[in-house]
């Protein structure tokens, strides 16, 4: 099936679910829940002339009294027409599809009237992204025939703790977060005399999240996010985000958020973005966004063979509406988006096809129902 | 340091009170993790080395963020 049939089709399915939650609800009810209840459904897609990447998940949330509880099932595809070098005598073009099923639990219990503590796990089977399905293809053709070369089976699980703190009532919040995640990836290979050689396949992360949520004035609200990464093999990675909403008038609304990432020995990463909303009605709003990012790149040496990324820019830009109403609420978002790399250089070279300039489309739409 | 000192400008020590946070209060103004009030992608981390937090591969999503 075309991509773009096939992005279509997993939209109109994932809308058409959430429709069939009330009767789930009812069928709960002898479990004597109580509280209030979120259902919600989002789907996006993103796609251009090669590649199809679809993000889909179903959501439920429930408060109750003093304790919180969220559950996600998530549900990814990808699909891309991978292409060889010209220059790869093994390579040959080729449709690949796969996807990927996800699980995540949390939960929320308040200590008091100002302190909070969450927890959450989950759990994935299958590919996290294109860019890993591409490479997997790769040496799946150089060395597929080769004694020592193992299919890919890629999961992972995460577990996390948090602290939440009002430090001031209703306008200031401190929140603390560790998380732990296990990945098994597709690996990459390298051969010599010695043979075929399987690289890191388990990667560990350790991160820890602080976060500043404040209301500044009665029409400015901020999140600041400072976040500690390490990884198996990498070195660590520090990354902020900071996030303004402004309140123009009772209509208009301004979005902001500036962002970036540091890890030796030379990768960095800024972005940011804006946004514009206007309450047409009580019921329906517009959006109009932009969105910018430029990172240097992930190859350190660029005269040795490497499947890292080359230095990016990206640019994108929005629009979006929302309706709300009584218990509904309904988003869908449009935006086009512009991949830019850098000239990879002769040590990427085998993989020129897949950090190629491409012009994307993104539509995004979500649905959710309270209780 | 400038991102520090930006940080720290917009955090701020000022108590609102709640009968005069409507307009901060309003769904679009809350930095909600519902998908129906977040306009960000769940895609573009995963093409932007840089915009994702976590060095690992990714997982099914925050379920306790806020």
């Amino acid at each position: 099936m075309h991509a773009e049939l096939k992005g279509a089709a997993i939209a109109l399915a994932w809308v058409l679910i959430p429709l069939s939650l009330g009767a789930q609800k009812r069928a709960l009810g002898g479990l004597n829940w109580s509280g209030v209840w979120r259902g919600e459904a989002d789907l996006e897609t993103v796609w251009c002339n090669d590649i199809l990447l679809v993000e889909s998940a179903l959501g439920f949330r429930q408060r109750l009294g003093r304790r919180g509880l969220n559950l996600s099932v998530s549900y990814g595809y990808f699909q891309l027409d991978y292409a060889p070098a010209d220059f790869d005598p093994f390579g040959i073009e080729r449709q690949r599809s796969e996807d990927r099923t996800g699980f995540q639990l949390g939960l929320l219990q308040s200590l008091s009237k100002r302190w909070e503590v969450t927890a959450s796990g989950g759990v994935y089977h299958g590919y996290t992204d294109h860019r890993s399905l591409w490479l997997d293809e790769y040496y799946r053709q150089q060395f597929g025939n080769l004694e020592d070369y193992e299919e890919s089976d890629p999961w992972g699980y995460n577990l996390s703790a948090g602290l939440r703190w009002e430090y001031i009532p209703s306008s200031g919040f401190i929140q603390l977060q560790a998380l732990f995640s296990r990945d098994d990836v597709a690996p990459g290979y390298e051969i010599d005399f010695d043979g075929l050689f399987r690289g890191t396949e388990t990667l560990y992360t350790w991160t820890g999240r602080i976060s500043f949520e404040n209301v500044l004035t009665s029409r400015i609200r901020s999140l600041n996010e400072f976040i500690i990464t390490d990884t198996t093999d990498r070195e660590i990675r520090s990354a902020y985000q900071g996030s303004l909403n402004w309140a123009l008038t009772r209509r208009w609304v301004a979005r902001a958020v500036l962002g970036g990432a540091l890890e030796k020995p030379e990768f960095d990463a800024y972005y940011f973005s804006f946004g514009l909303d206007f309450d047409c009605t009580s019921s329906l709003l517009f959006s109009f966004s932009g969105r910018y990012y430029s990172d240097t790149g992930e190859i350190e040496d660029a005269l040795l063979f490497s499947s890292a990324a080359p230095a990016l820019e990206s640019y994108q830009l929005g629009l979006g509406l929302r309706w709300v109403k009584n218990l509904y609420s309904f988003k869908l978002f449009v935006a086009r988006y512009f991949t830019r790399y850098e000239d990879p250089g002769i040590g990427v070279a085998s993989f020129v096809n897949l950090y190629r300039d491409r012009n994307w489309t993104i539509v995004q739409c979500a649905f959710s129902k309270e209780w | 340091m400038i991102v520090m000192g930006f940080a720290g400008l917009v955090s701020g020590c000022s108590h609102v009170p709640a009968y005069d946070q409507a307009m901060v209060s309003k769904p679009n103004m809350i930095f909600s993790e519902s998908p129906v009030f977040d306009f960000g992608s769940k895609v573009l981390p995963r093409i932007e080395p840089g915009a994702s937090a976590s060095g690992g591969a990714q997982a099914a999503g925050c379920a306790t963020c806020r």
